[in-house]
């Protein structure tokens, strides 16, 4: 007998390009991105959002600001080089009923991303709609 | 046209079949937040977070969540030990991660039966020199 099983949750991701350096380099500005955003879509966070700022890795990376915040079963993440205008964001939700659209054009708007590739992975099924346990 | 370069890849799977005792060890789970990382020769910039979130909707009867920010990158999971389901991601700025091995280690780290695994490239379009400043390059 095959289990019942459901789709559940998304995982946006988005390649931003353009994005002024000032911005990237803004600890303040992007900690508030962590905090309200996911208030404004309506999801709650389960921890407090991280920020970390890191120097120089490689050539490829001269410095970079990175932020995760946990949310209900999902998270909110990105990683930011200011001096190449560069944000790698995730935003990764399994709760329903959230406009994905909606998500894009406020995580688009929030890092003023001039330049954008996107892509969203729809997640699981999930592996039953009832308690394996059950 | 400015010189570009990629910058990382990204791993996502969703796994089922695991054991409800395994995704529900805290210790366990918080141990692997520290060692695959290291394994995978990525240098994590923060303690490892891991929080157990209880019963959100008829969905999601609960897990543990864990997180660990990665130089530029990081290594994730959601578990639902009630559905033998977790969901991760593993990203790296290491284009040239082993990525065969490193889905085998993901898997078997959580004692997966089986699972959907998706590979994202990531920042195609990436800058491979800094960007100049603005003033400097309408001067220019």
């Amino acid at each position: 007998m095959t289990m019942p099983v459901e789709q559940s949750g998304f995982h946006i991701i988005i390649e931003g390009y353009g994005a002024p350096r000032q911005l990237l380099s803004n600890c303040v500005y992007l900690y508030t991105v962590l905090e309200d955003l996911p208030k404004v879509i309506g999801i709650g966070a389960v921890t407090e959002p991280q920020l970390i700022e890191s120097g120089a890795f490689s050539a490829a990376n001269p410095g970079s600001l990175s932020g995760f915040v946990m949310n209900a079963e999902s998270h909110f993440s990105f990683h930011a080089v200011p001096a190449r205008g560069y944000v790698a964001i995730d935003f990764y939700t399994r709760q329903d009923g959230i406009d994905r659209q909606s998500v894009i054009g406020l995580l688009v708007s929030s890092f003023a991303l001039k330049d954008a590739g996107v892509s969203v992975q729809n997640c699981g099924p999930l592996a039953s709609a009832q308690l394996l346990a059950a | 046209m400015s010189p570009v370069e990629q910058f990382g890849v990204h791993i996502m799977i969703d796994g089922y079949g695991a054991d409800e005792a395994l995704l529900s060890d805290a210790v366990y789970l918080r141990g692997l937040l520290h060692t695959l990382p290291a394994e995978m020769r990525m240098h994590a910039i923060c303690e490892p977070q891991l929080v157990e979130v209880g019963p959100m909707n008829p969905k999601d009867p609960g897990g543990l969540s864990g997180f660990v920010m990665i130089a530029e990158s990081h290594f994730s999971f959601h578990t639902f030990p009630k559905r033998g389901f977790v969901t991760m991601d593993l990203y790296t700025c290491q284009c040239g991660l082993d990525r065969p091995w490193a889905v085998s280690r993901l898997k078997s780290a959580f004692g997966l039966t089986d699972a959907d695994v998706f590979i994202q490239e990531r920042g195609m379009r990436y800058p491979a020199e800094d960007l100049k400043p603005a003033a400097a390059r309408a001067a220019a």
